[in-house]
């Protein structure tokens, strides 16, 4: 249980706390210890895309192994994987065929999934804005204002169209937006200190 | 009523069809609509106007391939903005894909502005970290956070070398899909006082307005509207002009489809009511 | 060691925040007796993982595009909740992993659940997969799941992006009851129009104290409200004195 649970919140002790006083006072003891966390940090990060590929590689594998259901697309995967990983590592991202397979795979197939969202948005708006209720319907006039106010038919039509959407964005979004920032803001604040101090375990699985 | 019970029965295929249809006519035939001009995109222009000769900021594209058709347009009007002022160009990297994007668009526009690589643009390969990244441009030497370029060779010698500090950065432009902005805004700009704009997908502008509105974000591009009133503001005609009929289009067409689902729905509520 | 300059509001809210911490911290059951509003959407947990087991379909839970931060810590407490119930209840979770160095921290959260539940061989570690850390890859690999998994409950907590309307709608259309909460503000107006359920920015964070009554949760909520306060009369002042031309406080908070 100690190296599941002691040793992890020690950890976000110390560093939290060199963090901390790093954003508070000027030290240079504590300001090159907080260079050096974040340098880890960072250091981290680009390791832990390792394990990810290795995690990736192992659930595949076995799929391919024990011919589960849609094996092939597991061998698809798999090998994608493999090739990009392999051009990448051995031309960097400035290699001319990793440039290739970046510009003609991976942006167009990128690209296609974002464009669903075109669709997905006049679906879920068609579906969503019904005048059920009074703040129903002030919620889709200024949507109305929002969408109008963006096209050129808009600009166009009467300039009043692009003031009113502006107007919308500006103080009403602004005023809910802001009180929804501060909360979520005031709770980040309270979940962040608890993980520091070690009062948080939600993300410590709490077994051997 | 049976038109209105049709209606409401549609199928979304049928609507996915009309949407394509209305981004597609425009753009094979180009409606010349009007694009307008929003206050934040005209502070950002003037952001950059304030800026001068030698000075030097980041161009920070934070987006996926995914959604370049909004932040693309976004980034090289401001790259070819800060050109024309000549502004000294520093890319950064805080997605893999950043730093492709920085080459791909520092690369094209460079030579028509007279920029030499090296001593008034540098194209930085992607780091990690996320948010700890951008803190600790606030904390760690510039240089040292970044000793190789894009290409794997040294920054020494290279514009880089006159960011000593983060005080030395001038200007953040930051595009984006997701968090980055907030990221420049928490850090740079909270604690340093850095000036930061940038654009974002049209879907992120409204929680941004709220830095707006409290100054901390000097002025942002909102989508390929953004993008389309900022090259007509640069004079620098790009794609985000003529692409955006096809948005205008496909906006009137879902208002369109909202307003007759509701007289639909309310069709069909009065008739149960009786 | 010198005070930086333009902190001094920061530490003075730091200190009150901390000391209300642990002062509600310390007075301990007696906090963890007193009401919380009711979140509709945390709630729901226990009716759409019933549901899954009833149809014999599958849960899926993603935390969106999560890094180490506060919505994903949020997060974590949910997912042990829910792999908990689904461990009970005998009902397969999958959960799809977007950065690689949180994914064995999931593991880690999921595998616990299950020991915890009793059920340590009901654990099936393919069914925790990491699938992509760029943003729209991972989409269309969560797009999979939902599609192919019969799926009868998708569980959406965390931090989302563009990918967030493109799950919502493919779970819509596959029938799946969806119960999310981001503290994202761009994306909360897709969450609240297409799915059953939704956490509202803070009440994500609260997702621990309400859901285990812990009385270290509950006191860190408590203090929350003395910060909601604090930052309710501040900006009430503030308004009133710049209203009239007084930026004292505007000058004094940024010291």
């Amino acid at each position: 249980m100690f190296h599941k649970e002691q040793i992890p919140i020690l950890i976000s002790l110390t560093a939290g706390a060199i963090m901390i006083f790093d954003f508070f006072v000027k030290q240079a003891t504590i300001a090159n210890m907080a260079s050096q966390a974040l340098k880890w940090n960072i250091i981290i990060a680009a390791f832990a895309t390792a394990l990810g590929g290795a995690n990736l590689l192992r659930i595949h594998s076995r799929r391919i192994s024990r011919r589960t259901a849609r094996w092939h697309l597991s061998v698809l995967l798999v090998a994608s994987m493999v090739i990009y990983a392999a051009v990448g590592v051995t031309q960097g991202p400035q290699g001319v065929n990793y440039q290739f397979l970046w510009q003609n795979l991976f942006s167009p197939l990128s690209a296609t999934m974002f464009s669903l969202n075109a669709f997905f948005i006049a679906s879920a708006a068609v579906r969503a804005f019904r005048i059920r209720t009074i703040q129903a319907a002030i919620l889709m006039v200024c949507a109305f204002a929002v969408m109008i106010g963006n096209t050129g038919v808009g600009v166009a039509l009467w300039d009043g169209f692009p003031k009113s959407g502006q107007w919308v964005m500006n103080i009403v979004n602004v005023a809910g937006m802001r009180g929804i920032v501060i909360g979520a803001a005031l709770g980040a604040m309270g979940i962040s200190l608890r993980v520091i101090l070690g009062l948080e375990r939600g993300h410590l699985s709490g077994v051997e | 009523m049976r038109f209105f019970i049709w209606f409401e029965n549609l199928d979304r295929r049928i609507l996915y069809l009309l949407v394509v249809a209305t981004l597609f006519y425009p753009l094979m035939r180009p409606l010349g609509l009007p694009v307008g001009l929003s206050e934040t995109t005209q502070v950002a222009y003037d952001t950059i106007e304030r800026l001068q000769p030698g000075d030097i900021a980041l161009l920070s594209p934070s987006y996926t391939p995914g959604t370049i058709a909004e932040n693309l347009p976004q980034t090289v009007v401001f790259a070819r903005h800060l050109m024309k002022r000549g502004v000294r160009i520093v890319g950064v990297a805080t997605r893999p894909d950043a730093a492709m994007f920085n080459d791909q668009v520092l690369k094209t526009w460079a030579p028509v502005y007279g920029y030499e690589y090296g001593r008034d643009y540098v194209v930085l390969p992607f780091m990690a970290g996320d948010e700890s990244y951008i803190i600790s441009m606030g904390r760690v030497p510039f240089s040292e956070l970044h000793p190789v370029d894009f290409y794997g060779n040294s920054t020494v010698g290279t514009v880089v070398d006159d960011i000593k500090t983060v005080y030395d950065i001038d200007c953040v432009v930051d595009m984006l899909t997701g968090d980055s902005l907030t990221w420049y805004i928490r850090q740079l700009n909270a604690s340093f006082g850095t000036v930061v704009t940038g654009g974002s997908t049209a879907v992120g502008v409204p929680g941004l307005m709220v830095y707006y509105a409290s100054g901390q974000l000097s002025g942002l591009l909102g989508g390929l509207k953004g993008a389309a009133e900022y090259e007509v503001l640069a004079n620098t005609p790009g794609t985000a002009a003529s692409g955006m009929d096809a948005q205008s289009l496909s906006h009137l067409l879902i208002v369109f489809f909202v307003l007759i689902g509701n007289v639909a729905y309310l069709a069909r509520r009065k008739a149960a009511e009786q | 060691m010198q005070l930086i300059a333009g902190r001094l509001t920061h530490l003075v809210w730091f200190v009150i925040f901390t000391a209300s911490l642990s002062f509600y911290i310390k007075r301990g059951r007696r906090i963890a007796e007193l009401p919380i509003r009711r979140v509709a959407g945390l709630d729901a947990l226990d009716e759409a993982i019933g549901r899954a087991t009833e149809m014999g379909m599958g849960v899926h839970y993603t935390m969106g595009l999560q890094d180490f931060e506060a919505q994903t810590f949020a997060s974590f407490e949910i997912l042990r909740y829910t792999a908990g119930l689904t461990a009970k209840m005998d009902v397969p979770l999958i959960v799809s992993n977007y950065r690689p160095q949180v994914h064995p921290v999931t593991e880690e959260v999921v595998r616990g659940a299950y020991v915890l539940a009793g059920k340590p061989d009901a654990y099936q570690a393919d069914n925790v997969r990491f699938l992509s850390d760029q943003q729209l890859a991972y989409a269309s690999g969560v797009v999979g799941i939902l599609e192919r998994e019969r799926i009868a409950a998708n569980l959406m907590f965390g931090n989302f992006y563009a990918e967030s309307l493109i799950f919502a709608e493919v779970g819509q259309k596959m029938g799946c009851i969806q119960v999310t909460g981001t503290a994202n503000t761009h994306q909360l107006p897709f969450f609240t129009a297409v799915c059953d359920y939704c956490l509202i920015g803070e009440e994500l964070y609260a997702a621990g104290a309400y859901l285990s009554r812990n009385p270290v949760q509950v006191g860190s909520l408590m203090a929350q409200d003395v910060g909601k306060l604090l930052a309710l009369l501040f900006i009430t002042v503030g308004t009133v004195l710049s209203s009239f031309g007084q930026k004292w406080l505007t000058d004094l908070v940024k010291k």
